[in-house]
């Protein structure tokens, strides 16, 4: 818990604008101005991120997520349009009810969050987060690291084989 | 459980055991190695065994008079509480009906050696095996002392039965006329096993005996009566079947389809008296057990039997095959039997079933032999045959005497007692009956004499070809010879017994009338004058009315139809009753019935298994609606189960 | 919701407002997948809900202290930044199923013309 006046002022700027970047890449029915509001919404990620004192975390996300998820994104929209730009992000028949699922799985979620006692108490502002990251990933999580490099190159080669031209 | 009286000598056993051997015998080995005279020999040879041991049997019987009983039973196998058990039952009336089957049996397979000589070895062995068949079947059935074991035998009688009548089966009357005997003894079969399920019912006893003592303490504990008859009349109905009385006595003309031996043996003198048979075992038993003077049930066999008697006794004098005269003449003395069991009991009843057998085999016998020398049944293109076949002549008139009963001979003294016991009943029914049978005696003596002027005297009118239409070769006869020995023989023994099987000659005695019906336990009692004189007097009158008729010609019979006129037609068609069987029972409403329950089969049974398979199929097309492919509306319905889930946490009561 | 230090809640940010904003971006990114019809939308908003989840579980590994995790029993001390590393293996599997997913709507474009997601219906009844 922190009541510094300049944190406070930065998470609710962030989160006001990540909040509407998602809503706007939702709502937008150009395609285009979607994935454009996306990267805004990845970028505010990482803000959050750094607010979270999380910074190679959120190094990372801007490094993989707005340099190479989103140009993928912006690759796909490339080879895949066909109808006019200002429609090609259209809602089908069933927003009402997507929209009633995703507002009574907000009131839970939000429920459950409130109502849950955590136990909170941790301090790592001291730590250097970077270092105990690179710390841990060679030594305690060394196989899982293994295991997402392997899981990468499934990746590639798999969309690969999926998209190529036969 | 009732326990013998005496247990029968082991050898006893042999008497349905030889014929089945033959039987045995003949099918697997004979028949595959191609032997023909042999099979008619082994039958022979089995059938003399079992003769000669059921005189054996008869000696045995003698010294214990009308008590005597000897038993022998093997358990069989069991179900529930009812013990089955398969037994020999040697008493006066097994043993005297034994002698009856067994010497019949054995006459008519001889004369088969010659009159079946024709037939491939295939049919022959075929034939022998059928009748040995018979015969173990028939034997089984009167050694019974069980009811599982008599219907068992009964269907098996049957069955040879069907087999016999339809041996040429390539014809297709035959094979008609031997399915119309089955199903018809069926019907009859029916209500004989309704009513041995209804004796289990009420006496919780398979056997004769058991059953005898239950029903009788039944009766003196106050049971009314009614069930007794009941279970009486429906085990009848078997016999009705079976001995071809009315009304299912329609199968016995047709079944003359099946050559003459089969006829003589099987339609004549065994078969066909296993009904007479059951009645008289079962007499203690269900039809009379208090040894009352009469019971309803007995009434009820009294008239059906003189009922049947007078209906076949007028359809036999209008008959032109002479077997079928024949066959109407044992519908009619079976019917006579029947009367005689219900007016003066098994002995009198027995009594003439005993005779009858001899001469009505003789009878058909001697149509065979006619027919071997004419090739035709049809009297109407037979005649004259007196000058050419003498011994076949003297036998049929021997024959015919015996059954109008002309005294001395058996058919007499038999007949007589039947009359005069129905007449000494108090009952005003039996009076009616006993007229009855005056009627039908004179009207056996007619249509037995006509048969023998209308085939023996006169002019011998063509035979075969005349019947065929060639009336050009009117043959004059000079190849018509007597038949072979083989054939003859057994008629003159037949002859014999005609004559004196009112009597038992034994160890050099004679016994008379009296010490049989001593014997078979009935009363004693001098021989009624009037009855007899009438009876003869009848007798004389119809052999004269025959003689006028058909020798004679002073009235020519088509006249006398004419005089008749709707009359004559009503019996010639046999009053139409194979009609009403075949076509109006079985052609409309039977097949009527079998539409409807074909409808019904159709349209609801199948309808309902349709029905759940469509409906089925129906709310499959419904469900299936909910794959609509969109994979966003797939995983709305997730996120809707999640909220769901989500939600019962959120609201969960906390721990 | 005790709240010892007596400010209002809105400025004493705590897990309760990450993991709700975290909720706000879910289920607006829910919203999102269920009724776009363009296929790289929809995949754009699945990357939005993966992005939800990770600021969730960065907040906790910022706030929840190790102890209080209840994992006893590893060598050495337990690493307090077990969410970090998770939102790390996420953003790598969300990498790789994105270019997959990508793979896959441009194999379905040349064969059948179109990205909308209700036009590819073959599964139906």
């Amino acid at each position: 818990m922190t009541n510094d006046l300049w944190y406070n002022l930065a998470f609710y700027g962030v989160s006001a604008v990540l909040i509407l970047a998602s809503l706007l890449v939702v709502v937008r029915t150009s395609i285009v101005h979607s994935a454009l509001f996306l990267v805004v919404a990845f970028g505010m990620t990482a803000g959050i991120f750094v607010l979270l004192h999380a910074e190679f975390v959120a190094a990372v996300q801007v490094l993989v997520y707005v340099g190479a998820v989103a140009i993928v994104v912006l690759f796909g929209i490339m080879m895949t349009h066909r109808a006019y730009m200002a429609e090609s992000n259209a809602t089908n028949q069933q927003w009402l009810w997507a929209a009633l699922v995703s507002l009574a799985f907000l009131i839970c979620g939000v429920l459950v969050v409130v109502f849950t006692p955590w136990k909170t108490g941790g301090d790592i502002t001291k730590l250097d987060t970077t270092m105990e990251i690179g710390k841990v990933l060679f030594n305690t999580y060394a196989l899982p690291f293994e295991i997402v490099s392997v899981l990468l190159l499934a990746a590639t080669i798999g969309a690969i084989v999926v998209a190529r031209e036969d | 459980m009732h326990e013998a009286v005496n247990p029968a000598p082991a050898y006893f056993w042999l008497i349905p055991l030889l014929p089945f051997a033959s039987f045995i015998l003949i099918s697997f080995v004979l028949i595959p190695l191609k032997q023909k005279l042999l099979s008619g020999w082994v039958t022979i040879a089995a059938v003399f065994g079992s003769m000669v041991l059921a005189f054996r049997a008869l000696l045995f019987v003698i010294p214990g008079g009308e008590n005597a009983r000897f038993e022998t039973n093997i358990p069989w196998f069991t179900i529930g509480e009812a013990h089955l058990e398969f037994g020999i039952t040697i008493d006066p009336l097994s043993s005297v009906t034994m002698i009856l089957v067994t010497v019949v049996s054995l006459l008519v397979q001889i004369y088969s050696q010659a009159y079946m000589e024709d037939e491939q070895p295939r049919a022959y062995g075929r034939y022998y095996a059928y009748m040995s068949l018979f015969t173990t079947a028939m034997l089984v059935l009167v050694l019974a002392n069980n009811f599982v074991q008599l219907y068992m035998s009964w269907e098996l009688v049957g069955l040879c039965s069907y087999l016999l009548i339809g041996f040429w089966f390539q014809r297709p009357s035959a094979a008609a006329a031997a399915k119309k005997a089955f199903v018809v003894t069926r019907l009859g079969d029916l209500g004989f096993l309704v009513g041995i399920l209804m004796v289990y019912y009420n006496t919780h006893s398979l056997s004769f005996d058991g059953a005898r003592e239950k029903i009788i303490e039944m009766l003196n504990h106050g049971t009314s009566p009614t069930i007794i008859t009941i279970m009486a009349v429906l085990l009848f109905c078997g016999a009705v079947g079976k001995s071809a009385q009315f009304p299912l006595h329609v199968w016995l003309p047709d079944a003359m389809e099946g050559p003459t031996p089969v006829s003589a043996l099987i339609h004549a003198a065994t078969m066909v008296a296993a009904g007479v048979y059951m009645v008289a075992r079962l007499y203690p038993t269900v039809f009379n057990p208090l040894h009352q003077e009469t019971t309803q049930a007995l009434l009820v066999v009294g008239v059906i039997g003189g009922f049947t008697a007078l209906l076949a006794s007028t359809m036999g004098l209008v008959a032109y095959d002479i077997k079928r005269v024949m066959a109407y003449s044992t519908i009619a003395q079976l019917g006579f039997a029947m009367l005689g069991l219900a007016s003066g009991g098994v002995a009198v009843g027995i009594f003439h079933l005993f005779n009858h057998g001899f001469f009505k085999t003789l009878l058909f016998l001697t149509a065979g032999s006619c027919h071997h020398a004419t090739h035709t049944f049809d009297m109407r293109f037979m005649g004259g045959l007196r000058k050419y076949m003498p011994v076949t002549y003297l036998t049929i008139v021997v024959a015919s005497l015996s059954l109008s009963g002309i005294f001395p001979l058996s058919g007499f003294w038999s007949k007589d007692e039947i009359l005069a016991t129905a007449m000494h009943q108090h009952h005003i029914i039996y009076q009616v009956l006993f007229w009855t049978g005056i009627v039908v005696a004179f009207m056996t003596a007619f249509y037995s004499f006509r048969m023998i002027f209308m085939t023996f005297h006169g002019e011998y009118r063509g035979g075969a070809e005349a019947e065929a239409g060639h009336t050009d070769a009117v043959d004059h006869g000079h190849h018509l010879h007597e038949s072979p020995p083989l054939i003859t023989v057994p008629l003159l023994i037949l002859m014999v017994f005609s004559i004196f099987s009112g009597y038992v000659f034994l160890n050099g005695k004679t016994y008379g009338l009296e010490n049989y019906m001593h014997f078979m336990g009935g009363h004693e009692g001098p021989v009624d004058m009037f009855v007899a004189i009438l009876s003869t007097v009848v007798a004389l009158a119809g052999i004269a009315g025959a003689w006028a008729v058909y020798q004679a010609k002073m009235v020519t019979a088509e006249s006398i139809g004419r005089f008749f006129g709707p009359l004559y037609s009503l019996v010639y068609n046999k009053y139409y009753l194979d009609f009403l069987y075949e076509k109006v029972i079985c052609a409309w409403i039977l097949v009527g019935i079998g539409n409807l329950l074909n409808l019904f089969d159709s349209a609801i049974v199948d309808g309902i298994v349709d029905g759940v398979g469509k409906s089925i199929r129906g709310a499959g097309g419904i469900v299936r609606r909910v794959e609509t492919g969109q994979l966003q509306a797939y995983a709305l319905a997730i996120f809707a189960g999640v909220v769901v889930l989500l939600g019962y946490l959120a609201l969960m009561p906390k721990r | 919701m005790p709240n010892p230090s007596g400010l209002p809640i809105a400025l004493e940010i705590s897990l309760n407002h990450f993991l709700v904003l975290s909720a706000i971006l879910f289920s607006i990114g829910l919203f999102g997948a269920l009724s776009k019809r363009n296929a790289v939308a929809i995949l754009m908003c699945i990357e939005l809900m993966l992005n939800s989840v990770n600021i969730a579980l960065v907040a906790f590994a910022r706030f929840i202290p190790p102890a209080s995790a209840g994992v006893t029993g590893f060598p050495g001390s337990y690493p307090a930044l077990g969410g970090q590393i998770f939102a790390l293996f996420v953003i790598a599997v969300a990498a790789a199923e994105a270019a997959v997913g990508l793979g896959i709507v441009l194999a379905v474009y040349r064969n059948r013309r179109t990205v909308a997601a209700d036009n590819i219906d073959l599964m139906k009844w």
